[in-house]
Formats: C-alpha cells, structure tokens, sequence
C-alpha cells in the first residue's frame, strides 16, 4: 500500500536557523557530519537501553555522480522512529528555534535532538531524507523528506527495512567538497575516532572501520609499561610531539578521563593553553582552554568528559562550579604525578624541571608542599652562572639575591670577580619563591641585596692607602655632588675596572624622571616634579677601584681641574658601561670633558 | 661605548612580553627601555617605551608608566609624522585616569592634563565619550557623589568610538560606580552584565568578581558573594595592579569572620600597598587592613604573625608583630594620605570614608569558605 504524500510545512523560517547555524555558532559547514554521527550513536544506545546486547553499527557511503560528489548516506541500526516520532522532532525543531541555547547544547530529549542534529545538514544540502524504521513492533518504514526552503513530506513506504534509520543528503552545488570520500572519512576520523560504536566507511566495495582502536586509556593493558608506551604512541599522533612523559588524568566531577602529555619544550607562559576535548566521546574541540590550572602550562592533553556542560557553539565547556571542581582534581592527578617522580624518579623529574621550570616555579609558589619538594632543583641566574638552589646552598650559608635584572646586571660581574655567588630574581616567579624561603625552611638566611650593600662587602683600603687616596675622594665628592652621587674608593677585582656605578631603583627612577623633564614642556615639568616627590632619595655610588692602575696613577694628581676633569669621565663612562642614558647635564659633561681632554693633550704637544 | 644593539633590546622585549604581569616583568621593561636609549635611537626608545607603558599600566606602577608616556608624547609632539598617534591617544587615558590617585597632584595640574588630552581626542576626531568617562572617575576618585552622578549622565548620552574603553571595562566600572552610590541592587545588574555574557578584557571579569563582594554581601546574597571570592581571587593574587581587588577581598573575609584567611591575604599583599605610590590604592588597603587589625584587637588577640618581604616597613623579624602598635602605625599612616586627598580636594570625603568603613567592625556575619575548591 503506498500512502499519498501530504505535504506539511516547519512552520519555522528554516533558513533563518539555517543562518544562525552555520555562520554565527558552529565553526563551519564541516560539524554536520559530527551532528550525524551524534544522532546514529543516540540512536544506538537508545536500543541498546531496551537491549543492552544489540551491537550498534553506523555506515556511511559518500557516492559520487559522474565522478562528482552527490549524495551522502548514513546509516544506524538504532531505534528508529515512528511516524509520531517525526513529527514531535520537526516541533521541536519549531520550538527550540527560539532558543538557541538548547538548540546547540543537544539538551533536548532524544527526539529533539535528532532533529536539530538533522538541521545542521540543511547548511550543505538542498535535501535530506530519511527512511527509518522504529524497533517498536508492526512499525512501518516511513520516509521523510526535507527541503531547505522549509517544506517537508512524509509518507509510509511498501518495502520493509531492518530497524535503524538511513539518512541521505544531496550536496549542494557550493558544498560539495564537504561530500567526497576523502573529505567524509578525515571529518569522521576527526570527529568520531572514539565512539563507542564502530563507524563503518563504505567506499564501492571497501570497508574500512575507522575508529577501530577505540578510547586509548580506556583499553586492557599487560602492564602499566605496555600502556604508557601506548599512550605516547597515541600522543604522538595526536599532536604531533614527542611527549617527555604522559599523565593519566581523572575527574569524579565531570566523568572526566584522559591523558597530560609533558610537553616536550618550554611553552610560552602567556601563550594560550588548549587541548583536545571529548565530550561523550564525540570531538568537542581540538582547541579548548580553562580544563587545567593556570600553573599547569607545561602539559597539553586529550581527554573525554561524560557529564560536562558544553557551550553554546559546543566547542568548549561551559565555565560554572562543576568545570571549576574538575579543573581541580584535574591538577590534583599532575601534582600527585609531581610528587611521585619527587619521590621515586628525581632523574625525570629533573629532566623535566630543565625545561618546564618556569611552570613549576609558578605551582611551587602556590603550593606548599610542592614548595618544599622542589624548591631545590629549581634553577636560577647566578653571578656564577646557572645553578639549582641546592647547588647554591653547597656553596653559600646565605642567600643573596637582587631584586631586578638591571641591578643583577649592574654588580654580577664584580660579584662574580669576588667570587660572590648572587641570584638574580628579576624574573617571572623568582623574588617571589626566594621571599618565601625563611617561612618554609626556617633555619635558612635570606638576604636580599640591593647593589650598595654589595660594595660595602668590597675590601676596604688600609691606612697608607686611605691616606693616598684621600685627594681623589674628596674632590669626587665635590664634582659627583650636583649629580646626587656619593663616592667610595674600594679595592677589587676585576683590576681593569677603574670604577662602578650602583644605584637602586629609586635613584634609577629619579634619573629616568630627570631624563625625561630634560625634554618635556611645561606641563609635565610639574608632574614629573610631582612623581620624583614621593620617590625615596634613591641612592647611587661611583665606587673607584684603587687597585686599578688608572686610579693609581690619579691619586697621585697635582692639578685639581685635570683630576676634576678625570673623575667627571671616569663617572659619565661609568654609567655608559653601566648601559645607563645620559641626562642632558651628563652629556654635556661628556662634551666638555671630551674637549677638555684633548686640549690637555694639545698642550703637551704645542709645548 | 656601548656594545648594545637592536636585537638585544628587542629580545628583551620578548622576554618581557612573555611574562606575567606585575614587577619582574615591569623590571625587564625598563631594562629594555634603558638599553634603549643607550642606542641614541629614538624610534626603538619610542616603541620600547609604550611596551613598558603597558606593563606598567597592567603590572601595578601607573607613576612609571606616566614617566615613559610623558617622554613618548614629547618626542610624538616634536615630530608627530614619525609615530602612530592612535597608539599614544590610547595610552594617554590610562595616565589621566590614575592622576587623581596621587595626591601631590593638584586639581589644576589634573584638570590641564585632562584639558589636553580632551583637545588631541578632538582633533583626532573622537567623541567625548572617553573625556567623559575619565571626568566622572577623577569627580569619583576625589569623592564627589553629585559631580559623578552628573558627569555620568552626561556620558550615558555619547556614542562609543575608536578610543572608548571596551564595553567589558564599561560595564564593569559601573559595578564601582553603582557601589559608590550605594544602589547595590544596580551593581550587582551591572555584574551580571559583564559575567554572563562573553564581555573580556585583559582586567575584565578579574575585577569584577572583586567589585561584587561588597554589594552581594550587603544584599544579604552570602554564597553568591563567595563564589565570587572563589573564582575572582586566583585571578588577581599575583598581580600587584589588582591591590584594590586584593583590599576588596580582604574587606569581605573579615566581613564573612574568615579572620586566618584574611591574615593570610593581608600577608600575601600588604608589601603591595606599602610598595606602591599610588596612595589612593595604598588608603584603600589600608581600610580593609585596619578592619582586620581592629576586629583582632575587638576580639581581645594582641599579636598577629606575619611573614613579610624584608622591604615592606611593617615587617618584624620572627614574624610576630604588636597589634596595638601595627593598628596605631598603619591608621596614622592612613589619616596622614586621607588627609593629603581631603585638602587636595577641598572636601572631607577620606577622613569621612575611614570612618564609615571602620563601623563595618559591626556587620561582620559569618559566611564559611568552601573549603574543597578553596584556593590554597
């Protein structure tokens, strides 16, 4: 008996949705397969929930039209729908069209949702049909057709086919890229690899079952080696990188299992952070961000949650209190990771420090425990070159460190030439864990230098040297006086270095604040006066090295404009070493000393 | 002399850019900057700088970040056709908006910067909307209710253009504003705006889960206020530019009687406030550091312990540190700076604001953290 057609309409402006589908909220025309694919596998576990031993089977053919991609065809042997069926999933259609919401999400019941996924298609097909037959006994086999216009036809078919549901599309004359084979099996490759069913590419005669090895952490192993040489395998493939080691990671929250791949560089830490995300098992996306701890950016991983909510767009989980609470147990699985290769495998974790200190850095100092367990191999910048803590702590009872890098850089060669072991904590993290050492290890001296301090540790001059020098300092005093500068004669190493200037940060600010009023008009004049007010009275040094023969050599000095002239060079090439700019005063000091110079030289000449 | 070049001073730059937001990074900056400079070559010194501009802004140093923008306008204005203008006119409103905080600065000295940026916003083309917006922050900086309300609504009538805050930072000022005005129910709106649409920016929703503790908790709205705290304050703590948000979250575990993580948070940030010179943020924390002290004090504790970075003034060795004297030190401290702000803006809104805050002594109600998904 074959039943007239009777034509019915959505009752929805179909290409409206159709719109807002497929240029607003998915990332493009490609998702239809995932859709598909959705609704085959809800389709097959709501039979197996009636017979939990049917074995689910999907098959999807690409067939080509006078070598040109035509019509895709995708079959289930799921439940299968009945005439009334039809028509509840078209009103659903109808009614979740105002929210968009539940549109997306696939919140709706079964039902529903076979006809938003159904939707989708409409994005590259002129025309869906879809011929099912429901496993509810005397269950005809019924066809639905659909036109992208909005139309749509049902009608009951004579010939009777085993239970599931065929879906046919025809490409549309822009989509048909999207429906060769090639193109079909790399977007159920991508999308479905670890479904639970198995998804069948018909190509002519050829079958090929494509997500075949099913979820890589949820597979028997031997033994744990077998399984983690599995995994790397897995990661490898995945992402392309050779993982130093892998994680297994788990949520009670979220139902959330999968696997943290040590990256095998030093990731940038303020680049993003994203992952491969599953959610049921189906490709959610390949690029989601906020599933781990912000410290946790030296791993990438791949992972599948069964009880996340996704966004709207499905392309990343929605962030409420139970992605929070999985992003916590999900840290919790690398720390303890951490805390076992503390433990059991210092030489791992040490391989993995040297490239991922930073990221440790940044855990340690929010984490007390893993504090005190890593502190040691930590690495920092030392006038001695780069050691770990515990390399420093053999070879100094006191921790020095300066704060910033321009005062590491000011005094670590004359440290280094003392012999002075100094950190230099004016990187990310480093001031940080070294302020929080007294607290953790009690019994440890922390000292945190500023660049005075270093040249008061320098070796003082005796009584005939002072005597000696006495003339030089004096008049240095006098000439470094307008430019807010003490000065300090001291022996040390290196010899060749006649002089060095130190200053701390707020001398250095009141010189930047000085350098700039040079230049600016009126109006900042005032505010940069402002600014230096509240500024300390900063401190800066020219410290001279008397067992340099330059400075020798000007102690001995009888004429105080060349002497003042000499300390004036000796401070303005001080600073230039120093990679300090000149403020206008200095420059001309520069200037004149330059000239001054060569007329002393002329001098010698002439006479 | 100088053995620098360009790509030392720009690898310094990447190295920079690629770290967190706060002091270090601010450090490297300023080291590039000075690297710069040694190159006598004024292009990179330009563009180096409004690089440290920006992490100035975002790291918590505003009377830096004005130094270097003072410098770049100069050179902008002695040869305009050399740099992009658009560039500095964006920057110029993060200077203005922090001017107010310092109290050195006169009203006159503020209003003229104002006035000019007001002037180079015009002839770029722009509307009033950004002037605007920085009168009615400067008005509510010094505390003036009615002139903020008034500006307000004189901004609520321009169109947003190229150099208009986003409207994540719009949104999220008006959680501030609604507060100020004591209309909790509008901040609390204003909140819901920013957190359940997709509105970011890069200190966008950090501050807002922060500037909706004070009105969720006196809308009697507890855990909702916690979760804020929850979620907000990992996003702030390690970044100095977020003092207020770090005084706002002090402010509310005292108030929810969370006293050990409080003293925990006055641990982590008081070095923040005596560090930096930005006053007004300095007196804000100071409020919420006094409600502390003063509530340990009410419930009879004399000392509190402490470990504090050995620059911050308030540091004892061994940790233990007198109540009575901190609570005397820090609230003379604080009158001194409310005092600065009152005669700078000729009203008494600071010494009137300390004592408001210090009767929240009375509204303490006790809220308990969650302690599963609490921060450690």
């Amino acid at each position: 008996m074959v039943q007239k057609a009777v034509k019915h309409n959505f009752q929805v402006h179909l290409s409206g949705i159709i719109d807002l589908l497929s240029n607003h909220l998915y990332s493009g025309p490609q998702v239809f397969v995932r859709e598909l694919l959705q609704n085959a596998v809800d389709a097959i576990s709501a039979r197996r929930n009636e017979d939990p031993d049917h074995e689910g089977e999907i098959s999807i053919e690409a067939i080509e039209v006078d070598g040109r991609p035509h019509t895709l065809v995708v079959i289930d042997n799921g439940i299968g729908l009945q005439e009334e069926e039809i028509h509840r999933f078209l009103a659903t259609i109808g009614q979740t069209s105002k929210r968009r919401d539940e549109l997306l999400t696939r919140t709706a019941d079964f039902i529903g949702q076979f006809g938003v996924g159904l939707l989708s298609c409409f994005v590259v097909s002129q025309e869906i049909v879809v011929i099912t037959k429901s496993i509810k006994p005397d269950s005809p086999t019924v066809e639905w057709r659909g036109h992208s216009d909005g139309t749509y036809s049902i009608k009951i078919l004579d010939k009777d086919i085993a239970p599931g549901t065929q879906v046919y599309l025809t490409a549309k004359a822009d989509s048909a890229e999207f429906f060769t084979p090639a193109r079909i099996r790399e977007l159920c490759e991508h999308f479905g690899s670890l479904l639970p069913y198995p998804i069948k590419i018909v190509n002519g005669t050829r079958k090929n079952i494509i997500n075949e090895s099913g979820v890589p952490w949820e597979r028997a192993f031997l033994n744990q080696k077998d399984k983690i040489a599995f995994l790397k395998k897995y990661g490898e493939e995945t992402f392309n990188i050779s993982a130093l080691d892998c994680i297994e990671l788990r949520s009670q929250v979220g139902k959330i299992e999968g696997v943290a791949y040590v990256l095998p560089y030093a990731p940038s830490l303020t680049g993003k952070r994203t992952h491969k995300v599953y959610l049921k098992h189906m490709l959610l996306s390949e690029h989601a961000e906020g599933l781990l701890p912000d410290w946790a950016f030296f791993v990438k991983c791949v992972l599948n949650a069964n009880d996340l909510r996704p966004t709207a767009s499905r392309e990343s989980f929605y962030e409420d209190e139970a992605l929070e609470e999985a992003r916590e147990e999900l840290g919790n699985c690398l720390r303890r990771y951490l805390v076992d290769l503390a433990e059991n495998d210092l030489p791992r974790l040490e391989k993995l420090i040297s490239l991922h200190y930073l990221a440790i850095k940044a855990i340690a100092i929010q984490d007390d425990e893993l504090y005190k367990l890593f502190i040691d191999l930590l690495p920092f910048q030392t006038s001695l070159g780069f050691m770990t803590l515990s390399e420093y702590k053999q070879r100094s009872g006191v921790i020095q460190y300066v704060r910033d890098v321009d005062q590491f850089r000011q005094v670590s060669r004359i440290a280094a030439a003392q012999g002075i072991c100094l950190i230099n904590a004016g990187y990310a993290y480093d001031s940080k864990l070294l302020e929080r050492l007294p607290a953790i290890f009690p019994d440890l001296e922390v000292e945190l230098i500023e660049p005075s301090m270093l040249v008061q540790q320098l070796e003082d001059l005796d009584f005939d040297e002072r005597e000696r020098s006495f003339d030089l300092i004096r008049t240095a005093d006098v000439v470094l006086q307008p430019f807010k500068c003490a000065a300090e004669v001291k022996k040390f190493k290196p010899s060749d270095l006649p002089a060095l200037y130190s200053a701390n940060d707020d001398a250095l600010f009141k010189r930047t604040i000085e350098q700039t009023k040079d230049q600016a008009n009126s109006m900042w004049s005032g505010i940069l006066d402002g600014v230096a007010e509240d500024i300390g009275r900063g401190y800066s040094q020219l410290c001279f090295n008397l067992d340099n023969s330059l400075i020798k050599k000007m102690c001995g000095i009888k004429d105080r404009k060349l002497l003042q002239q000499t300390i004036e060079m000796l401070y303005v090439q001080s600073l230039l070493l120093g990679h300090h700019p000149l403020h206008a005063k200095e420059q001309e000091l520069l200037n004149n000393g330059m000239i001054g110079l060569i007329e002393y030289c002329l001098r010698f000449q002439t006479e | 002399m100088s053995e620098v070049d360009n790509d030392e001073v720009w690898d310094l730059v990447e190295e920079a850019m690629d770290m967190p937001d706060g002091p270090a990074k601010v450090g490297v900056m300023e080291q590039a900057v000075r690297l710069a400079d040694a190159l006598n070559d004024v292009e990179t010194s330009y563009q180096v700088r409004l690089n440290l501009l920006e992490a100035c802004t975002f790291g918590g140093y505003p009377e830096k970040a004005l130094v270097a923008f003072a410098w770049c306008q100069t050179q902008f204005d002695k040869d305009p056709e050399r740099f992009e203008e658009h560039d500095l006119l964006w920057r110029q409103k993060w200077i203005i908006d922090k001017l107010a905080n310092f109290p050195q600065f006169s009203k006159q000295q503020i209003y003229e910067m104002l006035d000019d940026m007001a002037r180079r916003y015009e002839a770029w083309g722009a509307g009033k909307r950004s002037e605007l917006k920085l009168r009615y922050s400067i008005a509510y900086a010094m505390g003036d209710k009615s002139e903020t309300r008034r500006l307000m609504g004189e901004w609520e009538k321009t169109y947003r253009d190229d150099l208009t805050d986003c409207e994540a930072c719009e949104v999220d000022d008006l959680v501030e504003m609604n507060t100020f005005f004591g209309d909790y129910e509008g901040a609390v709106k204003a909140g819901d705006v920013v957190l359940k649409t997709p509105l970011r920016c890069m200190h966008v929703p950090h501050t807002t889960h922060a500037r909706l503790l004070k009105p969720l908790f006196f809308l009697g709205r507890y855990q909702e206020a916690m979760q804020n705290h929850r979620k907000g304050y990992p996003m702030i703590r390690d970044n100095p530019a977020f003092l207020c948000g770090a005084s706002q979250t002090l402010e509310f575990l005292v108030l929810t009687d969370n006293l050990g993580k409080a003293t925990k948070v006055l641990e982590a940030h008081l070095s923040w406030a005596t560090d930096t010179k930005e006053l007004w943020m300095r007196f804000r924390f100071y409020l919420s550091a006094l409600l502390l002290l003063n509530t340990l004090l009410d419930r009879g504790k004399e000392t509190i312990s402490l470990t504090l970075n050995q620059t911050c003034p308030y540091a004892e060795p061994g940790g233990k540190i007198d109540l009575k004297v901190m609570r005397d030190r820090m609230m003379k401290e604080a009158e001194a700076i409310g005092a600065s702000f009152d005669k700078r803006n000729e009203n008494t809104y600071f010494k009137d604001w300390m004592k408001e805050h210090d009767s929240y002594r009375n509204r303490i109600i006790h809220v308990p953290l969650k302690s599963t998904v609490e921060a450690r």
